[in-house]
This record gives C-alpha cells, sequence and structure tokens, in this order.
C-alpha cells in the first residue's frame, strides 16, 4: 500500500514536474509557443474537416449543422467575434453547402444565420442562406441576395440565385431587374483561398499585356469598361519588334471578349492588323468567332486569370505603342424568356 | 515554503504570458510572437528605476486621465471587440475632474496588449472640449515617433485635410505612460471644423479585424469595402452611389481622355497633387489599395478629398541622408500596394506638373520641413524631460536621436529642390520637314526655342497623335519671321507608364504596380524643309536653360494623358467666350464651360427638369428694359437649377435677371438644392433682380463655399422654402433686399459671416433671420415684420442687429441651441432698435443669451430672465456697444453707434422696392 501511495505520489510530482517543464520553456520561448498554439488548432481543423467530410459523404446533414455550431460555440469561446477558428469553419460551411441537395441546404441554416450573426458580410454565407429559405421566406431570402450583391456586385452567384427564386415565386420582373444589374455590374469580385499565376480574385477589373515571355514585368490596365470597343494602349518602355503578346485578363466567368483590332506604332507609321488574322490560342476561353464580322469573339469560362496568346506570322519591327480595340461584356445568364 | 512561494508565482506567471499571447496573437489573424517575459522584466525594471530617478520635472503638456482597474481590465476581456467598448473615466480639466468615456484606438493589438495603450477619449454631449467631443491619445507605434507627429504637424502646415496633432505627455491615475500624440478623429464635426459641409465622409479598411472576408481586398474596386464616418444627410445612409460613380469614373478615365476631364473635376488635381507633394515631403505613403484610406465626397463643391491617416515618416526619409542610393522616386511611393487613382494620376502630365509646382512651393516659398525642423527644436528640451519617463520607448524602441531627425528634415527640403532643379534629359533628332524630342527622367523641359539656318518655317506643330498630320488638337505655332528662331511654348514630360509582374509575392504579382519612366519622344512638322541650328529649353522649376544635344535615341510615344502643357499666356488669348441671346430653349442638362456672356433681353427657357451649370464666369447684365429671363419652357412644370459651379466662375454679375419656376436638381453628383446656386465660388455681384415661385427643393437661392458675393437691390417672392441658404461662406454682403411670402425662412444661416443692411423681410412661414451653426452676422437699418420669428441664434452663432424694427413678429427674437456638435446656444445683441407688436418678445434657452442696449420695446415691457440682459444709456452717458464685425465698415451710413443714443429704429431704405411694388401688402407706417 505504501509503496502504491508512494508511486502515485511520485506519478503525480513527476507530471506536475513536466507540466511545469512544459509551461515555462512556452513562457520563455515565444516562438515556440506560438508554433505549439498553431499546431495544435491545426490538428484541430484538420480533424474537423474529416469529420465534416465523412458526414457529407454519408449525407447527414442535421449531423454536420450541429457539428459545425459546436465549433461555432467553441470560436465564441475565444472571442465573440471572427477568431482563428471562423476561416476553418467556413471552409466546413463551404464543403458542405456546395454538396447540398436543395432540401440538405435547409438543414444548415441554423448554421448560416449563426455565421451570419458573428460577421454580417460573408458573401457565400448569404447566398447559401438565400437558397435554403427561398421557398419558405422568399423577402427574407431577396434580402439576402440583395446584401450578398451590394457586397460584391460582379460575382453571378448572387444572381443566379436570385433568378431562381424569382422564377420559382412567379415573379418575373424581379427575375428581369436582377438580369439587368448582373449585365452592368463591375465592380466587387471574390478573393479565393488558393491563388495561381496572374490575378489574386476574380472580378472585372484590368488586364495587362507581356511582350516578351522573358521578361518578367507586364503592361497594365486598370480600367476594364464594359458594353463598348475601347481603345486601350499600351506603351512600352522602349522600342521592340513585335511577334507576338500574351494578355493576362482579370475577368469573371461568362465574360465575352471581343477583340476588333490592334495598331500598331513605329516611327513613322500606323499600321492596323485585325484580330482574326492572329493566331490565338487561350488558357481556358472558348472562340464564338463568325464570319460576319473580323472580330475575334471569346468567352472566359475559368474563374481565375485568363490568358490570351496573340501571335503573328511576322515580325512588326520598331513598335513605339500599340492599342488594341477591343470589347468586354457579360453573357446572359438565363435564357431570354427570363432576361428579356 | 519560500520555495512552493516561487514556484506558484512562476507557474501564476506563465498562465498570464499564455493568456497574454493567446489575446495578442491567436485570437484573430495577427499572428507575430512575442516575447512577454522577457518585455514584462524589463518594464518592471524600468519602472522601479524610474521610480527612483524622476525629479517630477514638466515636460510636454500633460493630460491626465483616471480609469479604474476593472474598466482598464473590462476593456481585454473579450479582444478585440471588448477594446471598442466605452468605459467610464474622469480627465483632469482646469483643476477640476470631468468625467469622460474611454476605449482603445486602433484594430492592430500592439495598440492594447502592451503596456503603452493608444486611447479614445469621448466627453459627454454637453460637456465638450470646445468644438471637440473626441479625440485620439495615440502610442506611436514606430521607433522614430518624431517621424509620425511631424508628418500629421506637417500636412497642417500645407493646409492638408488631416487631423491636428500635438504631442503630449499622458498619465494614467498619476503614473506616466510617456509620450503620445494627441489627435482629432475624422468625423461630422472634423468636417464642420475644416469647414466642409456635413457630407459622406468614407474609411476605407481591409486590415485585421476590418477585413471582409473572401472578397477581394483592393478598396478602389468595391464599395462595400468601405464605411461611412459622417453622413451626407441628404441621402440614404447605406448609399454608396457617389462613391460608387467616383470608382467607376476612375476606370472610366483611364481609357477616355474626356472622363479624365470629368474626373479631374471632382478629384481636383490641385487638392490631390498637394496631398501627393505632402506624401513625398515625409515619406508618408500610409494610403494605399487596402487600408488608411479616408475620402470626403462633397455634392456642394463636387471635389472628393483625400484625409491624411495614421502618417508616419518611412525608413526611405531617415535614410536618404545616409544613403541616396535607395532611390527615391518622385512618381511612385514604394509601398507596394499604391492604389489606382494614384496611379492614374502619376501618368498624367497635367497632375505631375502641379505636383512638381506643389513640391517646389512648399521646399521654397513656405519649406515646411524647415518650419517643422525650428519646430522640434523649440520643443526638444520639453521632449527630453517626457521621453526620460517613457518607459515604452526605452523599452519597445531604440533611444530617439532629435538631432538626427532635423537635420534629416533639413537634408530633405534641399534634397527635393535639387531633384526639381537637375537638368532634364532631352536630345534632338530631324527629318526633312520633321524633328523629334526627346525627354526622359522625371524632369520636364519647357519653353523650347528652335534656331535654323537661314529662314525659319512659316510654322512649327506638335504632332500629338504622331500620324504626320495636323489635326485640329495638335498645337501649332507660327514664326514672326523677324528672327531665325521659333519658341515653342510648351512643357514636355516623359512618360510613366504602369509596369506590373515584378513583385516577389505570387500573389500580388499582377496587383503591385508601379511607374517607371520611359523615354518619350515628340514628333513636331514644319510648314516646309528646314535645317535646324540648335534646339534648347528651360528647366521651368530652376529656369536654368539648355542646349539640346542632337542625338538619335531610342524612344516610345507619349502616352493618352502625356499631353504637352501649353502655357497659361497662349490660353488666355483664346477667346472661346459663349453668347446668349434672344430665345435660348435648354432641353437637357447643360455644362458650359467656357466663359458665357448673357445679352439683354435674352430669355431662357428651361424644359421641364432641366439644368444650367456654368463652370465658367457668366456676365448676365440686362437693363430696366430689357431684363434677362430664366423661366419654364413648360409653364405647368418646374426646371431643375441655374448654376455657378467652381471657381472660375469668380467674378460672374448679374443684373436686371428674372428668374422663376426653377427648383433644384443632382446633376453629375453634385446636389443643387435650389433655383439658383452658387457653389464654391467668389467675387460675384446680383443686383436689381428678381426671383419668384420656385417649388420642391429648399431654396431659391442657395450659396454654398462662396467668398465676397453681393445681392442688392434684390425681390424674392414666394419661396417654397427658404428664399436665401448661406452654408459656409463669408464676406457675404445682403444690401436693400425685399424677401416677401417664404414659405420657410428668409434668410438662412450656417457657418457663415454675412452683414444684412437694408433688408424688408416680410410675412416668412418660420424665421426671418435664422443664424446656424456658429455664423457671425451683422444686422443694420432692416425691417423684419410678420414673420412667425423675427431674428433667431442658434448654435454658437452671434448677431449683433442695429437700427433696426421688429414688428409683429409672433416671437420677435428667439436664442437658442438645437444642434449638441457646436456645444453652445445662440446669442444676440441688440442695439438701438424697436420692438413692437410682438407675441412674445424673446425666447432663449440657459445655453443662449440676448443683450438689449437702447432699444425701444413697445406693447411687451422688458422680460424677466437671467439671460436677458437690457440696458439703457443714462443721460449724457453712453453705453459702451464695441460693435465688431468682419464687415462692419462697409454698412452703408457709417452709422456710428457711440454718437447717440437717442436714434432708434429702422430708418428706411435708399432706394426701396417697397414703394414701388403695388403687389406688396405692407403696413402704411412704412411706406415713405
Amino acid at each position: 500500500m505504501k509503496l502504491l501511495i508512494r508511486a502515485i505520489k511520485s506519478l503525480l510530482f513527476s507530471s506536475i514536474l513536466i507540466s511545469s517543464l512544459i509551461l515555462f520553456v512556452l513562457t520563455i520561448n515565444s516562438d515556440l509557443r506560438r508554433d505549439v498554439f498553431e499546431r495544435a488548432i491545426h490538428v484541430y481543423q484538420l480533424h474537423e474537416e474529416s469529420v465534416i467530410r465523412t458526414l457529407v459523404q454519408q449525407q447527414r446533414y442535421a449531423e454536420i449543422s450541429n457539428r459545425i455550431i459546436q465549433n461555432i460555440n467553441l470560436s465564441k469561446k475565444i472571442s465573440k467575434g471572427r477568431t482563428v477558428f471562423l476561416e476553418e469553419i467556413l471552409h466546413q460551411a463551404e464543403f458542405a453547402a456546395e454538396r447540398a441537395r436543395h432540401g440538405e441546404l435547409i438543414a444548415l441554416k441554423p448554421v448560416f444565420i449563426r455565421l451570419l450573426e458573428i460577421d454580417p458580410n460573408l458573401y457565400r454565407v448569404r447566398i447559401w442562406l438565400a437558397e435554403a429559405i427561398g421557398d419558405s421566406d422568399y423577402q427574407e431570402a431577396i434580402s439576402n441576395i440583395d446584401k450578398a450583391i451590394e457586397l460584391s456586385e460582379v460575382d453571378e452567384q448572387a444572381y443566379r440565385v436570385a433568378i431562381e427564386i424569382a422564377e420559382n415565386n412567379r415573379d418575373q420582373q424581379l427575375a428581369q431587374f436582377y438580369c439587368n444589374k448582373y449585365v452592368k455590374a463591375n465592380l466587387g469580385g471574390q478573393s479565393p483561398k488558393l491563388f495561381y499565376v496572374g490575378y489574386p480574385g476574380a472580378g472585372l477589373r484590368e488586364f495587362s499585356v507581356q511582350f516578351d515571355e522573358n521578361e518578367r514585368q507586364v503592361y497594365s490596365i486598370t480600367g476594364l469598361k464594359l458594353g463598348e470597343y475601347r481603345n486601350y494602349e499600351f506603351i512600352p518602355k522602349k522600342t521592340f519588334d513585335f511577334e507576338e503578346l500574351k494578355l493576362f485578363l482579370n475577368v469573371v466567368p461568362g465574360t465575352e471578349i471581343k477583340i476588333d483590332s490592334m495598331s500598331f506604332f513605329t516611327e513613322n507609321s500606323q499600321r492596323i492588323i485585325e484580330a482574326q488574322n492572329f493566331i490565338t490560342t487561350t488558357k481556358s476561353a472558348y472562340d464564338i468567332s463568325n464570319n460576319l464580322n473580323s472580330d475575334l469573339v471569346l468567352v472566359s469560362m475559368g474563374s481565375n486569370t485568363e490568358v490570351i496568346n496573340m501571335r503573328l506570322d511576322k515580325i512588326i519591327e520598331g513598335i513605339k505603342k500599340i492599342t488594341i480595340n477591343m470589347m468586354f461584356s457579360r453573357l446572359q445568364i438565363a435564357s431570354k424568356s427570363v432576361c428579356q | 515554503m519560500l520555495a512552493i512561494v516561487a514556484f506558484l508565482f512562476l507557474i501564476v506567471s506563465s498562465v498570464n504570458t499564455l493568456e497574454s499571447d493567446l489575446k495578442f496573437a491567436h485570437k484573430t489573424d495577427y499572428k507575430k510572437s512575442f516575447n512577454w517575459l522577457g518585455y514584462n522584466i524589463e518594464v518592471t525594471i524600468r519602472k522601479f528605476v524610474r521610480s527612483i530617478v524622476d525629479d517630477e520635472s514638466i515636460g510636454l503638456p500633460q493630460i491626465h486621465l483616471y480609469i479604474g482597474e476593472a474598466s482598464q481590465q473590462s476593456l481585454l476581456t473579450d479582444v478585440p471587440y471588448s477594446t471598442k467598448n466605452w468605459v467610464k473615466a474622469f480627465m483632469l480639466n482646469n483643476g477640476n475632474l470631468k468625467e469622460i468615456k474611454v476605449n482603445h484606438k486602433g484594430d492592430n493589438p500592439t495598440n492594447w496588449m502592451l503596456y503603452k495603450k493608444s486611447w479614445k477619449i469621448k466627453t459627454k454631449k454637453e460637456e465638450m472640449f470646445g468644438l471637440y467631443r473626441m479625440f485620439n491619445l495615440h502610442s506611436p507605434q514606430y521607433k522614430r515617433f518624431l517621424g509620425e507627429y511631424s508628418s500629421g504637424n506637417i500636412a497642417k502646415r500645407m493646409e492638408v485635410l488631416s487631423p491636428k496633432v500635438q504631442l503630449i505627455e499622458l498619465f494614467i491615475n498619476d503614473e506616466s505612460y510617456g509620450i503620445y500624440i494627441q489627435s482629432e478623429i475624422p468625423n461630422e464635426k472634423y468636417l464642420r471644423r475644416n469647414n466642409i459641409m456635413p457630407v459622406n465622409l468614407y474609411k476605407g479598411e481591409q486590415a485585421y479585424s476590418e477585413r471582409t472576408l473572401g472578397l477581394f481586398y483592393d478598396l478602389f474596386n468595391n464599395t462595400s469595402l468601405w464605411s461611412k464616418k459622417a453622413i451626407f444627410n441628404q441621402k440614404h445612409e447605406q448609399d454608396k452611389s457617389d462613391l460608387q460613380n467616383i470608382l467607376l469614373l476612375i476606370r472610366e478615365a483611364e481609357t477616355n481622355a474626356l472622363a479624365f476631364e470629368r474626373l479631374i473635376e471632382k478629384v481636383d488635381i490641385e487638392i490631390w497633387s498637394k496631398f501627393n507633394a505632402y506624401e513625398i515631403l515625409t515619406q508618408s505613403f500610409q494610403s494605399d489599395y487596402m487600408h488608411n484610406q479616408r475620402i470626403i465626397i462633397d455634392p456642394w463643391s463636387g471635389f472628393v478629398h483625400p484625409i491624411v491617416q495614421d502618417p508616419q515618416m518611412q525608413e526611405s526619409f531617415f535614410l536618404a541622408r545616409h544613403d541616396l542610393s535607395k532611390g527615391l522616386s518622385l512618381e511612385s511611393d514604394y509601398t507596394t500596394r499604391t492604389h489606382n487613382l494614384k496611379l492614374l494620376l502619376n501618368r498624367s502630365s497635367k497632375y505631375i506638373d502641379s505636383k512638381y509646382q506643389q513640391l517646389l512651393y512648399y521646399t521654397k516659398e513656405k519649406p515646411v520641413l524647415l518650419e517643422e525642423a525650428k519646430h522640434i527644436k523649440e520643443l526638444r528640451e520639453l521632449i527630453d524631460v517626457s521621453y526620460s519617463r517613457d518607459i515604452h520607448h526605452l523599452t519597445f524602441h531604440p533611444p530617439v536621436d532629435i538631432s538626427n531627425f532635423v537635420e534629416s528634415l533639413k537634408f530633405f527640403n534641399d534634397y527635393i529642390t535639387k531633384r526639381l532643379h537637375a537638368t532634364p534629359n532631352s536630345l534632338w533628332t530631324a527629318q526633312e520637314k520633321s524633328f523629334i524630342i526627346t525627354i526622359n527622367g522625371e524632369i520636364p523641359i519647357s519653353d523650347i526655342v528652335v534656331t535654323f539656318e537661314g529662314a525659319p518655317p512659316e510654322w512649327i506643330a506638335l504632332d500629338l497623335n504622331g500620324n504626320d498630320f495636323i489635326d485640329a488638337e495638335d498645337i501649332k505655332v507660327s514664326s514672326d519671321k523677324a528672327s531665325n528662331s521659333i519658341t515653342i511654348p510648351v512643357r514636355l514630360y516623359a512618360n510613366r507608364i504602369m509596369i506590373s509582374g515584378e513583385s516577389h509575392l505570387r500573389d500580388r504579382n499582377m496587383v503591385q504596380k508601379d511607374l517607371q519612366l520611359a523615354n518619350t519622344g515628340f514628333k513636331f512638322i514644319s510648314s516646309n524643309n528646314i535645317q535646324i541650328q540648335s534646339v534648347s529649353a528651360g528647366n521651368p522649376f530652376s529656369g536654368n536653360r539648355l542646349t539640346l544635344r542632337k542625338r538619335k535615341s531610342d524612344y516610345v510615344l507619349p502616352s493618352m494623358l502625356n499631353v504637352p502643357l501649353i502655357n497659361n499666356k497662349i490660353e488666355s488669348t483664346v477667346n472661346n467666350e459663349i453668347r446668349f441671346s434672344g430665345i435660348v430653349n435648354i432641353l437637357k442638362d447643360e455644362h458650359i464651360r467656357s466663359p458665357v456672356s448673357i445679352l439683354p433681353g435674352t430669355v431662357i427657357n428651361l424644359d421641364a427638369g432641366t439644368s444650367l451649370i456654368f463652370h465658367n464666369k457668366v456676365t448676365a447684365e440686362g437693363t430696366p428694359q430689357s431684363p434677362i429671363r430664366i423661366r419654364r419652357k413648360d409653364s405647368g412644370r418646374a426646371w431643375g437649377t441655374f448654376a455657378l459651379q467652381g471657381m472660375k466662375t469668380n467674378g460672374s454679375v448679374f443684373s436686371h435677371i428674372n428668374m422663376s419656376g426653377g427648383s433644384g436638381s443632382e446633376v453629375n453628383g453634385i446636389f443643387y438644392t435650389s433655383m439658383f446656386s452658387l457653389h464654391n465660388t467668389r467675387d460675384i455681384t446680383i443686383s436689381e433682380s428678381r426671383f419668384n415661385n420656385n417649388e420642391t427643393y429648399d431654396d431659391m437661392l442657395h450659396i454654398v463655399y462662396g467668398d465676397d458675393i453681393t445681392l442688392s437691390n434684390v425681390f424674392f417672392r414666394n419661396s417654397a422654402f427658404d428664399a436665401i441658404d448661406i452654408d459656409m461662406s463669408k464676406n457675404i454682403f445682403l444690401k436693400n433686399l425685399n424677401i416677401v411670402n417664404s414659405l420657410n425662412d428668409a434668410i438662412d444661416l450656417m457657418e457663415s459671416e454675412v452683414l444684412i443692411d437694408q433688408v424688408f423681410l416680410y410675412k416668412s412661414g418660420d424665421k426671418g433671420i435664422s443664424a446656424g451653426e456658429n455664423s457671425n452676422v451683422l444686422v443694420h437699418n432692416s425691417l423684419l415684420h410678420s414673420n412667425n420669428i423675427g431674428l433667431a441664434s442658434k448654435d454658437g452663432s452671434n448677431v449683433q442687429m442695429l437700427y433696426s424694427n421688429l414688428d409683429s413678429n409672433g416671437v420677435q427674437i428667439s436664442a437658442y441651441k438645437k444642434n449638441w456638435q457646436y456645444g453652445d446656444g445662440g446669442h444676440i445683441r441688440l442695439y438701438n432698435s424697436i420692438i413692437l407688436h410682438g407675441e412674445q418678445n424673446f425666447n432663449v434657452d440657459t445655453d443662449s443669451n440676448i443683450v438689449v442696449m437702447d432699444t425701444t420695446m413697445l406693447d411687451k415691457p422688458n422680460q424677466e430672465n437671467k439671460n436677458i440682459t437690457i440696458f439703457s444709456s443714462q443721460g449724457g452717458e453712453l453705453l459702451n456697444k464695441n460693435i465688431v464685425h468682419p464687415l462692419y465698415d462697409r454698412i452703408s451710413t457709417g452709422g456710428n453707434l457711440n454718437s447717440s443714443n437717442n436714434i432708434r429704429g429702422f430708418q428706411g431704405f435708399e432706394k426701396s422696392f417697397i414703394n414701388s411694388d403695388n403687389n406688396l401688402d405692407i403696413p402704411l407706417s412704412y411706406k415713405r
């Protein structure tokens, strides 16, 4: 018995000593402390993500809702507002919401409401909520859509959901309203967590031109104009011989890019070449040009930077300025019977 | 036992450290590791040392706060959100403790997690410090705290909109927390203090807890990333259409020269280039595309104003003295986060030229850096005293070297001047009938003199688009034949080209942009073959001239925004005046940007809702026989506004105008609330005119941001609301006016300085004269008759009235506090006047006062009230009336009050419409 007590005492003493030692080390070493904190959080997040994946796979949306709400509660214990957990919780919600059928989305409604209580400016949560309640609470759904459009007017998701809700509720006028608003919208844009070569967020902001692939620098235009042909002017740092160019476009999916022509300015002349005369390839856009006019017409599909390569079969020497005559517009997201 | 106590102490300390670290680095997205243990030990030791060596001598001005321990802790219970809760505290003010509220300023945890915290102070509404209710006590975060203070101070010296700053020493519960920067908070009161109307003040922040999750962070690409700190109350609180219009116009202007012109009407080149010059002079580039943006969009002046936010001088400022290889740029700002508007403006030669002029002015004419150096030297002893008590600066930052800072200021002043005085890098090369001048580098060339071998050509033209033809917009200069040279009065800049793709971070690669200089060639065409002997040009900033070398160089063509700047002398000779005569029909909103002359007898018919906006000088002088009539085209529907907008309209003249049937409008983002609108203009005279029957909008005539405006012999009748509304204006002279049957006020004033002489204000639905919000008004020889309230003064306004009659008004005189933001009531002094036939003579609240001297009060004798004081001269002894007003000398009769106490009341008009207007139903006694 004495031996047992001694063993327990010894164990207790050792554990106190070890715990204290860990505590002291963490107190003294700030870098280690930060690493430990962060890794602990990451391990927990990894575990939660894996649980959510499994539940989504098994279509257990009520449990997913409870699980995410538990995580929200945990986050609220750290702080009432946004915490380090929030972005991860949003990913969990996104994973579940983007894979949910319409009926299943309703099960996530409490999650969306709780998330919006923490931060009312969550664009995608607003849309999920609108989608979830579109049939049951039409006005509230539209109000969430409007708030989402206010946050980022250029993104198509809000309009698609809005038109769907309006059509389901036989509100043709409202559907038309969102159709019209969509084609003119060009401010805002999301910032995906992952980034690729080019622009970090999707939008209808700007584009750049690279004349020489061996150089890192590109010439930018930050004033992309919707619905009108414009001469976009690019002046190189020094005279160069043109063979090809790369256009990097920060455009949203469904953007129609009409390129009419390119003008090349040399010391004593200006040469205009129609866009159809270029050999053109793209990263993800589709060519829908027809024979009715000379425009090169492309439609962007990806939500990341679109890249258009244009080359000539001969070299134009001594370029001092280039203008590209082109127009950007947005393709409709619903049929004419809805939007016109 | 001792070991156990020590052990427990260590445990508690460790837990505290972990808790601090959790709050500091792990609650939100701020993740900087911090050595709390070392920091706490050092602070404790330094506090101990200070307690021994501090001799309590006085240094910088002191602010003493008393904040309970529980209150301080409550601000940190749930960071960062709890830091914004207001908690009760006290502040020592003139020896008395004043109850205030405090919270922590800023989102960066260094503002509230360390020993020295930043504070925001708020008083009760009724206990403001003058016009201040809130201010910041900012703990300087950067190692050169003087750089933070001085950059704010230099902004004020340059009259760039910025919070006023002061260095102070803060004591909390009688313990010194060292040096702080006291600064204003940009909000509605800030606007009023800076003579800007209450309009939308936007805050753009995408850092720390203010970042919008999931959205791209470029403030200039999304209105939802901005919030409002002050609100234009004529629009919905959530309305951001003004901001949206500006963001879209910035985009549009990049590819459209006309849109760029429209943009710089709003983003005024002088305002923004001065702001940019300030940033360069202080190397303070905090306002970028994702944070520290504060802008005012003023729908009255039409301008967008930037405000300095969290200024600090960057390393480059201090390093320049020792290492010029760091290559300071006068174009871009090295923050890697330059916003699109700045990138756009800095490609415009007009803007760059204005920016360089500002830099030159503030280094040569008004050397603000040298002034600041002197100021810091004067403060040095006080700073040293407070600095010696500043534990935080000694622990957290390296020591401050004031001498080095002062020398850096002096060096930088000279350095900028030298940069602007540098020799331009320009060459020329000739072809048969043309020649090309190239320019590279920051500095432009100007006043180019081309000398020919033999006779000069008939003319030389600058081929702007490089197409080898002379187009309408090309600049053509003729030779004078007398000499063999031609002077081309232009200023040429090199292109600034926007480049991206050079960032070290993949996700910033395309976003991070820079402006780089490119050798730019301008092509000149001559009338015939030429043999050029030499070409010379000058540096417009130094005045030095140089002979350009003849050499071919690789160049590019000028960009759309890089236009040659023509000398003002040339522009002013162009006579582009527009004449209005006969019948002019206006069928849609028209903006007229040329000078306009409206001839006598002209009839301007405006279609329903349409407006006529003049952006240049207007001369509209009718005659008694042929007045100029401005009226409805469709008699049943009101037109919009007839407006003068902006400083180019200065000097406009209107006489014998009959205007009727207008309303107001919102045109091009500018809000016109009246039939006749004078916005942001000066030196205007309106005489012998009549204004009748407006509708819908607030005023018949609205003057805002006006200066030196005179109305004489003008009749206003049947205004829908106020007849004359004057806001934020000075030197306004209203003489010999008749204002009859206004549904609301006859004259409504806000923050204005006005002389009202010989006016007749009759039957106003509300007040005859309503002086509000800090106005300063002198009323002389006037008759206020049958108004609901005769004369009212509110919210810090001062009205002095002499030789006037207040007759038959419901309330004759009223003084009160309406808007708490002014922290004061109204003040009225009445001299040698007559009050009669009113229902009530005085109405005054506890914040206001009325002083009455040598005034006759019939019907209702003296009213008892401690805020009403009534004096009367006794026998030959005169009262000291001491009338002080900036426009006193312009009173028509000169009225020397002190000469007599017997003359009282309204003395009649020099010239009056009263007698000549048969439709006017006025008391017989005033028909003289």
